[in-house]
């Protein structure tokens, strides 16, 4: 997994806002062309990180650092990935144990990653028009190219 | 930890979740329905509250403004899951019957994609519903 390469379209993420300064300490790059939603989404990111708190009758919405770490890989990846397909801006909800989902709606189909504490890789899942779910499976930041073919399938709605 | 399911628990008992988060809920199609994500768990133990006289009131009260999933405890078996009751983990000033709180989730343990697979099915099922919110019953001066 590379880094982009800097692009007149590109910024390092500045270090004086904290929420972009933790995404910095990832020394990722991104292209803001692409992925406008990523500042405010990573802004949202740690609301949740230090609002959650443990509700009783309804779940622990407390997000663990280490998990809102993984959800800013992710996040930085698919915005890599969002260069070479342009991805709508994602919807984040915390959900019950400390998880958090990351889902992205393009009329009726939808594409989850959810992001489990102590857990370094991502369930995802891939839904179609008809709200019937067409893939889902396990991936680990690594496999780039199958994160890759993931969101373009989305895209473009494809079957598989 | 694997539940054990609470057979004091009717097959036609109604269980309510809060829907805590407005990601909770999603609209496919013109219907809008809980979504998958709220019925994930980490730990594999989803909150509920077994529907009985007061309840609503009680749960918009302590909840204010956020919306119920009415969930039949029938779907919730239907994928496999148990019922069990957890008095000890009600809210701290719950006003109802604390026997009410229960949890759900598998009998024995289930990988998270087959879990997720399985909130899917309750979001998804057809008798499960979003209940708005009761208003607040106005106090007399």
């Amino acid at each position: 997994m590379s880094p982009f390469a800097a692009t007149a379209t590109a910024a390092r993420l500045a270090p004086t806002n904290p929420d972009l300064a933790r995404a910095s300490q990832l020394e990722r790059v991104v292209g803001f062309e692409s992925a406008r939603w990523l500042p405010s989404l990573l802004s949202e990111l740690r609301s949740l990180e230090t609002s959650g708190a443990n509700v009783r009758g309804v779940g622990d919405l407390r997000v663990a650092h280490a998990t809102a770490d993984n959800v800013r890989r992710l996040l930085m990846v698919t915005a890599e990935a969002a260069i070479r397909d342009p991805l709508p801006e994602p919807a984040l909800a915390p959900f019950s144990g400390g998880g958090v989902a990351l889902t992205w709606n393009l009329g009726n189909r939808e594409l989850t990653f959810t992001v489990y504490p102590e857990h370094e890789d991502f369930i995802f899942e891939r839904t179609d028009d008809n709200d019937e779910r067409i893939q889902d499976g396990v991936l680990a930041l690594s496999q780039t190219d199958q994160l890759s073919h993931l969101i373009t399938a989305f895209l473009t709605n494809a079957v598989r | 930890m694997a539940l054990i399911d609470d057979g004091t628990i009717p097959a036609d008992a109604v269980l309510f979740r809060v829907l805590a988060h407005p990601g909770w809920t999603t609209n496919k199609g013109g219907t809008r329905r809980p979504s998958s994500i709220a019925f994930y768990e980490a730990g594999g133990e989803v909150s509920y509250f077994i529907d009985v006289p007061g309840m609503l009131t009680e749960l918009s009260r302590i909840f204010p403004g956020s919306e119920i999933a009415r969930v039949p405890a029938l779907a919730v078996r239907a994928v496999g899951f148990a019922i069990e009751r957890r008095p000890g983990e009600c809210p701290e000033d719950f006003q109802c019957d604390r026997g009410c709180h229960v949890v759900a989730g598998p009998p024995a343990e289930l990988t998270r994609l087959e879990f997720q697979g399985k909130a899917r099915n309750i979001a998804k099922d057809p008798s499960v519903t979003i209940i708005r919110p009761e208003p607040p019953i106005p106090t007399v001066p």
